[in-house]
């Protein structure tokens, strides 16, 4: 009896493990469709790259509201930790419900959404339900792109480099920031991500923002790591799918006027 | 009752998971002093803001003279609140709670953020901060 039930356990336990193993191992490296959501704390990376004077005048006029309190102890981190003021004080273009901007859009706590269909692959983003093109299709980037629209969101080609998805982009709106912390780019500058499916389950990230203009060397991003979403976790009342994450200026102004302004001793 | 056990289950697990993104909401540290215990009172809630990106709780709390006064208390996201069993009929008008919250850095303003409410038959809902300051608060 005792004998039949170990071998009873010891199949069950060879059961979960064989399925596990299998299911790690069942994913199409090229397929990066899905739900996914970033983990870690927010920003590129901590170590951050010399400025150049112009780099520092302008990190310098952005007000953020993320990290410590401004003039507190740097603690071996990087200074942008340590530049926070209220957001009444702040001016973060996304208090007023402007787009957030890439990279800045990685970095907040929603999920992103990836869909791969013929020419493109769309990022859909949960957070202000932002939708990003990255041209697949063998395109090359536009003739004088600084002539066109400045983007918020890039624009984008896409290839894969063996298992590696490797984004180039050009043309950004210099407004936006790089992160919560206020780190400026130009409009010169370019950037590459590079997706790397690694198990059924996760994805990782790494960024190379170049920039000659603000900052002295190249900026590599730590490896960001993203897991997909399962679908009961993003179904509510029977409902699978985003809740409309839309920053609206209707709400947010109302929200500041009544809240953050008072708030952070800001009378207008 | 195991649809009770498992709604809990999936609470606790939400706040867990949660607790991360909701500490780092930001600014919170920033205009709120969360270095001081947070504030424990009757109050009644005269506007539940349901929106994006951040909830506002509108309630009037009566002071130690008597005066009504009403304060404008900041919350979480609804995406991370949705997913932690809370909707926008979690509060009404005229609801009798009673709130926690961490005052704003600023004097005499009637604003802050929230720990908790309570309702009055003891649920406990939209938890967001501590009850009680921790090592490292206000200084993220």
């Amino acid at each position: 009896m005792r004998k039949r039930f170990m071998s009873l356990v010891v199949a069950l336990f060879a059961m979960v493990v064989l399925s596990s193993i299998t299911f790690a191992q069942k994913f199409d490296s090229h397929d990066l469709t899905g739900v996914w959501q970033r983990e870690g704390d927010r920003g590129i990376n901590p170590v951050v790259p010399e400025m150049t004077p112009e780099g520092l005048k302008r990190f310098n006029a952005n007000k953020p509201s993320y990290g410590r309190p401004l003039g507190a102890p740097l603690n071996g981190e990087h200074i942008g930790r340590v530049r926070a003021v209220p957001p009444a004080q702040g001016n973060s273009l996304v208090g007023d419900c402007n787009p957030p901007g890439i990279p800045r859009l990685y970095f907040e706590p929603e999920p992103v959404e990836f869909i791969q269909i013929p020419g493109k692959l769309l990022q859909f983003f949960s957070w202000t339900r932002a939708l990003r093109e990255i041209w697949t299709d063998g395109r090359k980037f536009p003739e004088d792109v600084d002539a066109l629209m400045p983007s918020w969101y890039g624009y984008n080609i896409g290839k894969w480099e063996a298992d590696t998805f490797v984004v180039d982009s050009l043309g950004y709106d210099e407004r936006s920031w790089l992160d919560h912390f206020g780190y400026p780019h130009s409009a010169e500058m370019g950037m590459q991500e590079r997706f790397q499916r690694v198990s059924a389950d996760t994805m990782e990230m790494v960024l190379a923002i170049n920039d000659p203009a603000i900052y002295k060397t190249p900026w590599m991003s730590q490896k960001h790591v993203f897991k997909r979403v399962p679908k009961e976790q993003l179904t509510l009342n029977g409902w699978y799918g985003f809740l409309e994450g839309i920053c609206a200026p209707i709400d947010e102004g109302d929200f500041n006027k009544r809240v953050r302004d008072p708030a952070g001793g800001v009378t207008r | 009752m195991k649809s009770k056990l498992f709604g809990s289950t999936v609470l606790v697990a939400g706040l867990l998971i949660f607790s991360g993104a909701v500490f780092a909401h930001h600014g919170t540290g920033i205009s709120y002093d969360l270095t001081v215990p947070p504030v424990t009172t009757k109050a009644t809630v005269t506007e539940f803001k349901w929106a994006n990106p951040h909830i506002g709780i509108y309630v009037d709390i009566k002071d130690d003279t008597g005066n009504v006064e009403n304060w404008s208390i900041e919350g979480n996201s609804p995406y991370n609140w949705a997913r932690m069993g809370w909707n926008r009929k979690t509060l009404k008008p005229g609801d009798e709670i009673t709130i926690t919250f961490y005052r704003s850095k600023v004097p005499n303003v009637h604003a802050g953020v929230i720990a908790k409410a309570v309702l009055a038959d003891g649920t406990e809902v939209l938890r967001f901060q501590r009850d009680t300051p921790a090592a490292g608060d206000g200084v993220r």
